[in-house]
């Protein structure tokens, strides 16, 4: 790691202190914006939760809480060492190192010998992509456990990108742990981590087995905690089902709003299958290019989940900067970009509008979602053609032309 | 032409087309079966045919000797003139159906003269031919039922109407044996139920207050000047006692908790010569009774509102009213349903009269009866109203449990596409749960503990049955025609399926070409 990396590290941790120090609300203002954070990732809810498990009352009880208890223990831990209040200093510095770290692995990433033969950017540029991301800061100093989610999978990929499996399975199953919705990454980490001996059917089962063995481990720490398995529905339960119904940046919320009660289960299932059904097919299709494979499913998860984050965004765009040698096949980066900003900048307004103000109503502010979700398609789909026209270009013969479909 | 692929590709292309495939066919489409079947539990419905089966043989209870259940009316020959009790009783049916009305007694009629075997009827059906004015339908002597008939052959239609508002707002049903299967009936309003009504229903303990009500005014009179003395008020105490030994009511507390009684003495000081009291004097009328009471600041009535259990303190008041000046006023009595009585005395107070108006007043509000019991021995004097209201309200509430949950059944045979969630099955056997209770504590030999619960567990059994007809996952569920279910799929699905079929079609053309 260069100078200049550890100057963006520091230079990241002092804008990030800076702006908690200077404005000392600003956790507040943005933990309240539905953009940024969740019922599934808010720090305000974590707080209340957690008060409730220190007093010895399930949090799982009220309905108020729906985080995995890891972050129970996390957090108690760090309010032994100062305070859970979002400004303490230990707070602070406990975030500001969880996306320093974020960061780091996103640089080893990118000098991993699986993409060390494409033209990288240098570290510094991937480093200051994911932590001067508005995105991410925001989502940082509204205090969302998203962060720590977030962390936990890019370890994961950076722990299987040097053959370090073991701990990466670890890291998987922690950030499922955190956010169910990692799961569907296992597949292309199978093929990840089967990439340097060979996909055999004992490998997989043996990844596939640690995986489970972990992931239960882990639920059964939520078992001792709480002391029954009612965490799942409160947890897994809420994210799945969708029990929480509330604005967000995403798709769901809208349609659950307006139907009839007879066809929520269904609308239920069909959504989240929609975000399920790709994994296979991506990681059959990408079984090369398994680090594509994963962004793209991450960039999926992004626009199909039942409550997605902005910071979802910040991570993804932060994914793709480390495939650097797709740029010059992407076509509509100007367009996505203009939408992606268009969204975000109007989102808060047409939500302010809607909730604070009463002149607009609930479709503002689902239009302003769905510009946002046809920009992140934009995205996903260029990244993804891009990817399969070098595929394309790389097993074939250059002098031929490429047909355009 | 675009350049041909390598077997490698083509075999990615076939398992990513068949990958999603296998999400959409095993997962998709039992998921799309699961949340959209209808889920019909199903219910109990020959148990709840049972039910009307038993209700309608009258639970097994013993017709004869059970007050809440059966009316015997004795139909005199000179109603049955080119009619028969069968022709009447169908008749006043068919004027049941007409007001809408429900009730729970069994009406049996039968010819008074050929009445052997059975008891003697509690009423008798007399038809009258002369010009008399017929009795009016507020009837103080339950026991004969006169009807007006222009002619010597009275019509079953005037008979029928004649009974009809006799009994009206009575607890009668119609006796399958007369009529069929017909299980319709009235509901309370007038006539014998409003007269057991108005007299005081059940209570856990009953108060008696007897009043000595003097109305003053400028005027002075011997009668007065008589009643402000502490003699007369002494007299009237003495009198107000004896009244009250005269009850006997110790015999009651088998179904009272107490009976207690006080005596007072109260004077109102009247300005106005326009007084109430003045019309009802004239009238006579019982209607301007209300207004002359609200005139007289009197210790309101606590009237017992729920259940045959209450713990509600029945207050019975008696007042003995002076007017304030002499007039040639006779005495007035009039007894007032659920309040007391009242006697305005007249030129001379007559103390010993006015306590036997007490007494019969308080007979008639309370009426102890005794019943012929299973053994046949008597019960004790017992409140009727109390045993009646517990037994009469019970069945109430089990033919509303049974006519709901037949409606329910009726209701989930004919919609075979409304869904039945298990809580309405839940509801539904808790309701014939509370309903077998219910029963079970009727035949408790008028055991008044035993037909309160009776009472609680057929208001269960009634609550559950309307709880599981207004369920709302199985209404709501009712609003959701077909063609909206394809407007919902076609979207929803149409797109996703239109690549998957593109895939699966150039995959099936392919294998085919590679089989020759």
């Amino acid at each position: 790691m260069d100078l200049k990396t550890w100057a963006v590290f520091v230079a990241s941790a002092v804008l990030k202190l800076s702006l908690n120090f200077l404005f000392p609300s600003l956790h507040s203002i943005l933990g309240q914006h539905v953009e940024v954070t969740t019922s599934m990732t808010s720090f305000k809810q974590l707080k209340e939760g957690l008060h409730l498990y220190e007093i010895g009352i399930s949090p799982y009880d009220g309905g108020v809480y729906h985080q995995a208890p890891i972050f129970l223990l996390l957090f108690k831990f760090l309010g032994k060492c100062g305070s859970t209040s979002p400004n303490s200093p230990i707070i602070n510095v406990f975030y500001v190192f969880a996306d320093i770290i974020t960061a780091y692995f996103l640089c080893a990433i990118s000098k991993s010998p699986s993409l060390a033969k494409t033209n990288q950017l240098a570290d510094w540029v991937i480093a200051s992509i994911y932590l001067f991301n508005p995105l991410v800061v925001a989502t940082n100093i509204a205090r969302s456990t998203a962060v720590l989610s977030n962390a936990a999978m890019i370890g994961s990929i950076a722990y299987a990108c040097y053959n370090w499996n073991i701990l990466s399975v670890m890291f998987l199953a922690l950030a499922s742990h955190a956010n169910i919705y990692s799961v569907y990454l296992l597949p292309p980490f199978l093929v990840l981590w089967t990439s340097t001996t060979g996909a055999s059917t004992a490998s997989v089962i043996k990844y596939l087995t640690l995986y489970i063995a972990m992931s239960t481990g882990l639920a059964s720490i939520g078992y001792f905690m709480t002391g029954s398995l009612q965490y799942l529905t409160a947890t897994y339960g809420s994210l799945l089902f969708f029990k929480d119904l509330a604005p967000n940046m995403g798709l769901w919320w809208y349609f659950f709003m307006e139907m009839f009660d007879f066809f929520r289960p269904l609308f239920t299932y069909i959504f989240q299958l929609y975000s399920l059904i790709y994994v296979l097919p991506i990681t059959f299709r990408l079984h090369n290019y398994p680090l594509m494979a994963i962004t793209c499913i991450v960039g999926m998860t992004t626009i199909s989940k039942s409550y997605p984050e902005v910071g979802d965004l910040g991570v993804y765009i932060s994914l793709l900067s480390l495939f650097r040698f797709i740029f010059p096949n992407v076509r509509y980066a100007l367009l996505a970009a203009l939408v992606i900003l268009h969204s975000l900048v109007l989102a808060p307004s047409f939500y302010h509008l809607w909730i604070y103000l009463g002149s607009g109503n609930a479709n503002f502010f689902y239009a302003i979602t769905l510009v946002y979700t046809i920009g992140m398609t934009i995205i996903i789909t260029d990244t993804l053609r891009a990817t399969l026209l070098i595929e394309f270009q790389g097993t074939e013969d250059p002098s031929k032309a490429v047909i355009q479909i | 032409m675009p350049p041909s692929e390598s077997a490698e590709a083509i075999v990615l292309r076939r398992k990513v087309v068949l990958s999603f495939w296998a999400v959409f066919v095993f997962l998709g489409l039992p998921l799309w079966f699961h949340t959209t079947t209808i889920h019909r539990t199903p219910l109990p419905l020959s148990a709840i045919e049972t039910l009307d089966n038993e209700l309608k043989d009258g639970l097994g209870l013993s017709r004869d000797d059970d007050p809440g259940l059966h009316i015997t009316v004795g139909v005199k020959r000179n109603c049955l003139h080119g009619t028969t009790t069968l022709e009447i009783s169908e008749e006043v049916q068919r004027l049941v159906r007409k007001e809408g009305t429900s009730s729970v007694f069994n009406l049996e009629l039968v010819d008074a003269q050929e009445c052997s075997g059975c008891s003697m009827p509690k009423y008798t059906l007399d038809c009258i031919t002369s010009d008399r004015t017929p009795l009016p339908k507020t009837i103080s002597d339950v026991e004969e039922i006169s009807v007006y008939i222009p002619s010597n052959n009275g019509s079953k239609e005037i008979i029928a109407s004649g009974l009809y508002d006799a009994f009206v707002g009575d607890f009668l049903f119609f006796n399958k044996h007369d009529l069929g299967s017909i299980d319709r009936a009235i509901s309370p309003t007038t006539g014998i139920a409003s007269t057991l009504y108005r007299g005081a229903t059940y209570a856990d303990a009953i108060h008696l207050s007897f009043t000595l009500l003097i109305a003053l005014d400028s005027s002075e009179s011997e009668r007065h000047i008589e009643a402000l003395s502490p003699e007369f008020q002494t007299e009237w105490r003495a009198h107000a006692e004896k009244v009250w030994n005269s009850l006997k009511l110790g015999e009651l507390n088998r179904f009272v908790t107490s009976i207690t009684f006080d005596t007072d003495v109260g004077f109102q000081y009247m300005t106005d010569h326009n007084h109430e009291w003045a019309r009802v004097e004239k009238d006579g009328s019982p209607d301007n009774l209300s207004s002359l009471l609200d005139t007289w600041d009197l210790q309101p009535i606590t009237l017992l509102t729920t259940g045959a259990n209450s713990s509600a303190v029945k207050v019975l008041q008696f007042v003995y009213f002076l007017p304030p000046y002499s007039t040639n006023t006779k005495s007035l009595s009039f007894t007032v349903g659920n309040w007391g009585g009242v006697v305005m005395a007249g030129d001379t107070p007559d103390l010993p009269a006015a306590m036997r108006t007490f007494g019969r007043q308080i007979d008639k509000l309370l009426s102890p009866v005794s019943f012929s019991l299973a053994n046949g021995s008597k019960s004790r004097k017992v409140l009727p109203h109390g045993h009646e209201f517990a037994r009469i309200a019970t069945i109430m509430n089990l033919r509303g449990a049974v006519e709901t949950l037949s409606a329910l059944s009726r209701l989930v045979t004919s919609l075979p596409e409304m869904a039945v969630p298990s809580t309405v099955r839940d509801l539904v056997d808790s309701a014939i749960t509370e309903w077998h209770s219910a029963v079970a504590n009727l035949h408790s030999n008028f055991d008044q503990a035993a037909e309160n619960r009776g009472l609680y567990h057929a208001a269960a059994a009634a609550q559950f049955a309307r709880q599981a007809v207004f369920d709302k996952d199985m209404m709501l569920n009712m609003f959701v025609p077909f063609e909206h279910k394809i407007a919902v799929y076609l979207p929803l699905l149409g797109p996703v399926i239109v690549p998957l079929v593109a895939g699966l079609r150039r995959v099936v053309i392919e294998s085919r070409k590679k089989e020759p």
